[in-house]
């Protein structure tokens, strides 16, 4: 029923949007989220069988869908460099530049989690599924990292190393949990994503490729302020939408 | 650290801090004979006149008639008592993720406007009465030699973390203020360590990025809460996840407040204290009784070694070494003098209950040969032992037979060593 409607909404909003706006933009109808508490947000259906991947502006409480409706900003404040030790070689060499989307909130960057609260109880077999990393286009790496208690890094995800069995992160349903993203250099990217598991009522399934807009600043601010201007218009219209 | 709690033969129902006064038992048989066909009369009186304090020879520095105004007050007290019980749910929270919630009341005043409650997913809440945070032992991480990490202790000491980054298998513990609404504080809110009774240390930090230091948030050592380490500030609308350590495993009670400065303030908004109970595995054998005896986040005004609750003059610890019911009035299961005939000897001796869970106590009856002075020494000699399962009744005798004109004074203590 949600699922429907918020595919009804995404529709609505990606025509008017790209009515909205105007030309010059290499990104049409993306909404571009630059802070706040934001999730790729699973969803499942096991009526219709349907999975739904969507990104969720906690902040502001949007649901993006399809996900390539936001744009997910890594600020040029998210940028540093890769440290010296082993346990950060998969990040690229020491001293190499990388975009760091923080575990812990930084208020000036966006704060982006994994979240599976919208699934319940007993949908999945052990109230859990796998989210494997599929594909990444664009001008560098993509990783997901956790750190342990003392700050060294569990890899989750890397695109640096090819997509194996490795990219494969296990999300318990009902709940979600915030991680390190990293890019390594600036430009658009296109990060694919699948979502499996054994549902309780229809087994084995799975929601196909899904893909989220990632793009990462090369420098401080000059192209920030056009596209926030053109964000809050989008928002603004979706907001309305929301109320309508 | 250890609690001792006496109890002098006979104390029933006197207040354990009554541990100066002393019942004198006289022998006054002029022979052996006599004493031997005395022996078993003088006995039964003896038991009669224990249940009956008011009558029993009661001796102290200070003054006898405190003792009988005392102990009415238990009797009463053992009648207000009764039907008193407990039967609330406990949530034990192993694994899940969960978060301390600030709550704003404006309808409340004064610092109950700020509370702490927990969530845990999928959507639930409870408050600080309703459940304990419990880490499994692989909690259990030792202290690594990267200096960022000193303020934790020495390279390679243990330490027990609920980790910032979610592990299935452990509490996923973190701060929110979503339920905070805008429009009120000044961003960020906090949250305050106010206080941390337990075992050990406490500390939380966070960590983030790639090779950065932690950011500490908390640090409570030997009992005392850092001035410079004592708050954490989640964004109003969302919330943050830290690592949360504990110095070495067992019961703690974590005492935190919210606070936030009301928009236009110039000093904060205090929020009332609100104590959390977590349970870093294994607990100690005195802990997990505790914990099974109280709900979450009480005091140790009520449930530590010294307290008395039920007011029947058994401290918590001596209720504990006996295996007696701490909530529920009674003097059933005290310690109990007798005669006993041994080898064709008469002895005193000091009957009690051992509870063997309870590795932690030492168990001291004792008996000596003055009343003011002189050593306790304590018996060693088994008269018998029966066995209940989880308790067993010892029977224990005096080194020395009874003579003639002699007193022997007998004590029964037992010492909790915690932690």
């Amino acid at each position: 029923m949600k699922n429907q409607t918020t595919q009804f909404i995404g529709r609505i909003r990606q025509l008017g949007l790209a009515a909205l706006l105007t030309t010059g933009l290499t990104t049409q109808a993306q909404t571009p989220l630059y802070t706040g508490h934001t999730d790729v947000g699973v969803a499942y259906d096991e009526t219709l069988n349907e999975w739904e991947l969507h990104v969720h502006d906690e902040q502001n409480d949007v649901e993006y869908f399809p996900a390539t409706d936001a744009l997910l900003m890594v600020k040029y404040a998210a940028h540093t460099i890769v440290p010296a030790g082993a346990q950060w070689s998969f990040l690229g060499t020491t001293g190499a530049d990388t975009w760091i989307l923080p575990l812990a909130e930084d208020p000036n960057l966006l704060f982006l989690g994994i979240g599976a609260e919208e699934i319940g109880a007993g949908v999945f077999s052990g109230d859990s599924f796998s989210l494997a990393l599929k594909g990444v286009s664009g001008p560098g790496q993509f990783a997901l990292f956790d750190l342990d208690g003392f700050g060294d890094p569990t890899v989750r995800w890397n695109s640096a190393d090819g997509f194996t069995g490795a990219d494969v992160l296990s999300v318990l349903t009902g709940g979600h949990s915030h991680f390190n993203w990293a890019l390594s250099a600036p430009g658009d990217y296109t990060v694919t994503l699948e979502a499996s598991g054994i549902s309780t009522l229809n087994g084995a399934t799975s929601s196909g490729d899904v893909d989220y807009l990632f793009r990462v600043e090369a420098v401080p601010e000059p192209a920030t302020g056009a596209l926030a201007g053109v964000g809050a218009l989008a928002f603004l219209l979706v907001r309305k939408m929301r109320r309508d | 650290m250890g609690a001792v709690v006496g109890l002098i033969f006979p104390a029933t129902a006197l207040p354990a801090e009554f541990t100066k006064y002393f019942m004198r038992k006289m022998f006054n048989a002029s022979s052996q004979q006599q004493l031997r066909s005395e022996s078993g009369a003088k006995a039964t009186a003896v038991q009669t006149l224990s249940r009956l304090p008011g009558v029993c020879e009661l001796r102290e520095a200070s003054g006898l008639r405190r003792v009988h105004r005392r102990f009415l007050i238990c009797l009463s007290a053992l009648i207000l008592l009764v039907a008193f019980t407990t039967t609330a749910q406990v949530t034990y929270l192993t694994n899940q993720h969960m978060d301390f919630r600030l709550q704003y009341d404006a309808a409340a005043t004064g610092s109950n406007r700020l509370d702490v409650i927990l969530g845990y997913d999928p959507g639930q809440r409870v408050t600080n009465t309703q459940a304990y945070i419990v880490a499994n032992t692989n909690a259990q991480l030792a202290v690594p030699g990267n200096p960022n990490f000193a303020f934790l202790g020495y390279p390679g000491a243990p330490i027990w973390i609920l980790p910032q980054s979610q592990n299935v298998t452990l509490p996923y513990l973190g701060i929110s203020a979503e339920d905070i609404p805008a429009g009120f504080f000044n961003d960020p809110m906090e949250l305050e360590l106010v206080s941390v009774e337990g075992p050990g240390d406490f500390f939380a930090w966070s960590v983030s990025g790639a090779g950065n230091p932690p950011t500490i948030k908390f640090i409570a050592t030997n009992g005392v809460v850092s001035p410079q380490f004592k708050t954490a500030q989640p964004f109003i609308g969302s919330h943050e996840h830290n690592n949360w350590a504990f110095s070495t495993n067992g019961l703690y009670r974590v005492t935190f407040r919210a606070n936030g400065r009301f928009l236009g303030d110039t000093t904060n908004t205090i929020g009332r204290d609100v104590a959390w109970s977590f349970q870093l595995l294994p607990l100690r054998p005195w802990e997990n009784w505790v914990a099974t005896n109280w709900l979450p986040a009480t005091a140790s005004s009520t449930n530590g070694p010294a307290a008395d609750p039920d007011g029947d003059g058994i401290p918590n610890a001596l209720e504990y070494a006996l295996g007696l019911n701490p909530n529920s009035a009674s003097t059933t299961g005290l310690p109990e003098f007798s005669l006993v005939s041994d080898a064709g000897q008469t002895y005193g001796a000091l009957t009690f209950t051992r509870v063997k869970a309870a590795k932690d106590i030492d168990y001291l009856p004792s008996a000596r040969s003055e009343l003011t002075g002189g050593a306790w020494t304590t018996l060693t000699n088994v008269v018998s032992t029966m066995d209940h399962g989880a308790t067993e009744t010892v029977t224990l005798r005096d080194f020395a037979p009874a003579a003639a004109n002699m007193s022997r004074f007998f004590q029964f203590r037992a010492r909790l060593n915690y932690p």
